[in-house]
């Protein structure tokens, strides 16, 4: 999901992490006035805290700041990266509020490093990704879709996620993997869609 | 695709999202350690999908004091790398103290990070580390934040038993303190930990828990003026905390300016 902006002068975000290696706060300033809106609003919905979610981004971004060195771009875009540490840091901090043991959520930062490259919309303008998995997201049956959500946003395992609904784990495995099928399906027809229509 | 790939290929979507657990997961981590080309992009596919959720959550401009203080907390850790500061003698001992309190540091992070290189299958364990590593880190930014203070003290506090081992530090300059607390167990349940400044009385300077490694960093802005405080000390108190303390001190330690 590498950020493009739309003005073809605007450094892209790699740039702008080269420029952060550079120990450039003005690069920082300026990715974090690209993506702040993002990891804001994912920290909030996954910690329903303002205070927490604040937090969390300041965080991030300092991270990011800190880590510029290991963000490489053969293993994955600057937006990616940012959505994984928040994603991680929010679900650590919802499981600690929870007392229960954080395990799950540094996983995926893992796996971004080993497997992350650029996705089929990547090249999608940013204002209009968020209006595509919406309506991507739309098209997912509802009890799919709140596995999908309850594993995403509260870092549930399909276990939990069974006791949680009190369904059997065998049609929660089918309801996420279903659920991710037709997301990656609809992602694809509307991604192609927007590029059509350019 | 090979027989196993075909039955693994259901565990690409709730593997990407860190929904499996157990002997599918291990199963899945095994054979992708193989370098299962067919099952790396699988995985891979399933990983962008999933970054993709994080753009369904409602949109909301953060506060603008966010990037102020970010802002600020990476000029003053620039500065901190950057200069031999002129508060020098106190700040270094402040500092070597919290090389103590802050047990580990950037060389164990190099250290973690080399054995990663290493041993790929115990990767997850020692990124666990390094994340703690980390929360540390952002505990020794937060605490130079005090330390940048021009007036400053740092004052030990003790357990008021031999027989435990936790500690404390508390810096305390004209914008407010800074208490570290290490080793000390959380609280029962119906229970916290509170804070006083002791100048002829008693006076309530907030209430913290520690965490399971059994360390606290409280901010405290409200207190009594520093040259009429006597001594800082922590009980254990009721949930909410009191008006004056109920307990007996189990952390104590002087002003520096205390008689």
């Amino acid at each position: 999901m590498q950020h493009q902006t739309n003005k073809p002068d605007a450094p892209t975000d790699m740039e702008l992490v080269a420029a952060m290696k550079q120990r450039e706060t003005g690069a920082l300033s300026t990715l974090y006035d690209r993506h702040s809106r993002l990891v804001y609003s994912l920290a909030l919905r996954i910690v329903q805290n303002s205070t927490d979610a604040e937090e969390i981004t300041q965080d991030t971004f300092f991270q990011m700041w800190q880590q510029a060195e290991r963000i490489d771009q053969r293993k994955g875009s600057v937006l990616a990266w940012l959505i994984v540490v928040t994603r991680s840091r929010a679900i650590d901090r919802l499981r600690s509020r929870k007392k229960l043991k954080a395990e799950l959520s540094q996983d995926l930062l893992e796996r971004l490093k080993t497997f992350g490259a650029p996705s089929v919309w990547d090249q999608v303008d940013s204002r209009e990704r968020a209006d595509i998995v919406k309506r991507a997201l739309l098209e997912i049956p509802v009890e799919q879709r709140e596995a999908l959500e309850l594993a995403f946003y509260q870092g549930m395992s399909q276990v939990e996620i069974a006791a949680q609904l009190d369904e059997p784990v065998g049609t929660v495995k089918t309801r996420v993997r279903l659920g991710m099928k037709k997301l990656r399906e609809s992602l694809a027809h509307y991604a192609g869609e927007y590029e059509s229509s350019m | 695709m090979n027989h196993q790939c075909e039955e693994l290929k259901d565990s690409y979507a709730p593997y990407a999202l860190g929904a499996l657990t157990g002997q599918e997961r291990e199963q899945l981590e095994k054979h992708l350690m193989e370098q299962c080309p067919t099952c790396s992009t699988g995985v891979r596919a399933a990983i962008n999908d999933t970054l993709a959720l994080a753009l369904a959550a409602p949109q909301q401009e953060p506060p603008g004091r966010i990037k102020e203080q970010l802002l600020r907390r990476v000029e003053t850790s620039r500065l901190s790398a950057r200069e031999a500061p002129a508060w020098k003698w106190l700040a270094l001992a402040a500092m070597l103290a919290l090389v103590v309190i802050i047990s580990g540091g950037v060389r164990r992070i190099s250290r973690l990070q080399e054995q990663l290189n290493i041993q790929r299958s115990a990767n997850l364990e020692l990124l666990r580390q390094i994340n703690a590593q980390q929360q540390a880190l952002d505990r020794q930014e937060r605490v130079l934040v005090y330390l940048r203070q021009s007036d400053i003290v740092l004052i030990p506090l003790k357990a008021t038993s031999k027989d435990f081992h936790y500690s404390g530090s508390a810096v305390w300059g004209k914008n407010g303190l800074m208490l570290l607390v290490n080793n000390l167990p959380a609280p029962p349940r119906d229970k916290t930990y509170q804070l006083w400044a002791i100048t002829n009385k008693p006076v309530s300077a907030g209430i913290f828990k520690t965490d399971a490694r059994g360390e606290a960093t409280v901010e405290v802005t409200s207190l009594p003026p520093r040259a009429t405080t006597k001594i800082l000390a922590v009980t254990l108190e009721p949930e909410g905390g009191v008006p004056q303390p109920t307990g007996s001190p189990i952390l104590a330690g002087q002003t520096p300016s205390a008689p």
